[in-house]
């Protein structure tokens, strides 16, 4: 097929140049890289005038040999293409989710809080130290973190912590909301390295005593604490 | 102005940053994870994809006297957040200053280190 081959030379000239009482070669303009069939036709000429729909007008794209074969040849490309479209669909929504999926993961990195040095410039992800935030109160028996969000405290390297938390009833909530704030603090020095200046807790919910299965045939049980 | 030669390539700091106890990878910045997204060739593996060094940006210092590293890392728990941020400091810096030095362009050199995810296990404080 003359599109297949790789001898071809678009640049050579046309073996018939010069015909002028053909309608369709003398309005032929060019196209970059445009191939000129043996015939002395460009390629995208035959292609449109197929795709168009009109050869009847013109018995050369008619019975030329050359035009048929390039057009059967692009015929066969553009139903291929098409196939091809059609199987993995435009490829654009991939693209967007992969997008959005990155851009969603920086936004969860939240804002860049300092940790304890005065003198390099050290930061960690909001994200990264909420998570050993929330870790701490959820040591304490009868808490359950929610949220936690973190800013920086003034100029220095201090950061305040904001938290709500869901706690049981079992004893004093002040008293719970005391020894969430000193493992938070004391999770902050250790395992971050971050001067936590305030710790606002907010307890926003309540958390029903945890009743461990009973045993089938056992009697009656108590609800133990969480 | 003075002139401050060829910026440092990436991998210095990267190579320095990985080689830290603690750090278990560089966290691709924003415009290079989007450029491996949108890339047309995508490997099949991220890091493939995404070199270490993509964690590591570079800027002229805004008085054009030397470079700022910021390098984005990834801990593994263990290890205490300020301390290891401190040791990539150190290390990202001393390699970034020697290789200036081996190429002829000793200048200042900062460094900024942010740590973007930790897998840290917080021990029992309560009670």
């Amino acid at each position: 097929m003359a599109l297949d081959d790789p001898n071809a030379q678009p640049s050579e000239p046309p073996r018939n140049p010069g015909r002028p009482d053909d309608p369709a070669f003398r309005d032929a303009v060019p196209l970059a890289g445009d191939q000129v069939l043996p015939c002395g036709r460009l390629l995208s000429q035959a292609w449109e005038q197929a795709q168009d729909g009109m050869p009847a007008a013109d018995a050369h794209a008619t019975s030329c040999p050359h035009c048929r074969e390039a057009v059967e040849g692009l015929a066969r490309l553009n139903v291929a293409t098409r196939a091809l479209r059609a199987k993995d669909p435009p490829g654009l929504r991939a693209l967007a989710d992969r997008v959005m999926s990155i851009v969603r993961a920086e936004v969860r990195l939240g804002r860049l809080l300092p940790l304890a040095d005065t003198v390099l410039d050290l930061r960690i992800a909001e994200s990264a130290a909420a998570k050993v935030m929330r870790q701490a109160a959820d040591t304490v028996p009868g808490t359950r973190a929610a949220t936690c969000r973190l800013a920086p405290a003034g100029e220095g390297t201090g950061v305040q912590v904001t938290m709500t938390l869901a706690a049981a009833l079992d004893r004093p909530l002040p008293e719970t909301v005391t020894q969430v704030r000193r493992s938070i603090i004391h999770a902050a020095g250790q395992a971050l390295g971050m001067a936590v200046t305030t710790v606002d807790i907010t307890v926003a919910d309540v958390l029903e005593p945890f009743a461990p299965p009973a045993p089938a045939g056992s009697g009656p049980t108590t609800g133990g604490g969480a | 102005m003075a002139a401050i030669g060829t910026a440092p390539p990436p991998s210095v700091a990267a190579e320095a940053a990985l080689a830290v106890p603690g750090v278990a990878g560089l966290q691709p910045r924003l415009a290079r994870s989007l450029a491996a997204a949108a890339s047309p060739t995508r490997p099949e593996t991220t890091a493939q994809r995404i070199p270490p060094e993509a964690g590591v940006r570079t800027d002229q210092m805004p008085d054009g006297s030397g470079w700022h590293i910021e390098v984005r890392c990834i801990l593994v728990e263990g290890h205490r957040v300020v301390e290891a941020a401190r040791n990539v400091h150190d290390q990202v810096r001393a390699a970034v200053l020697s290789y200036l030095a081996a190429h002829g362009a000793p200048v200042a050199v900062t460094v900024t280190v942010t740590v973007t995810v930790t897998r840290i296990v917080v021990r029992d404080h309560a009670g």
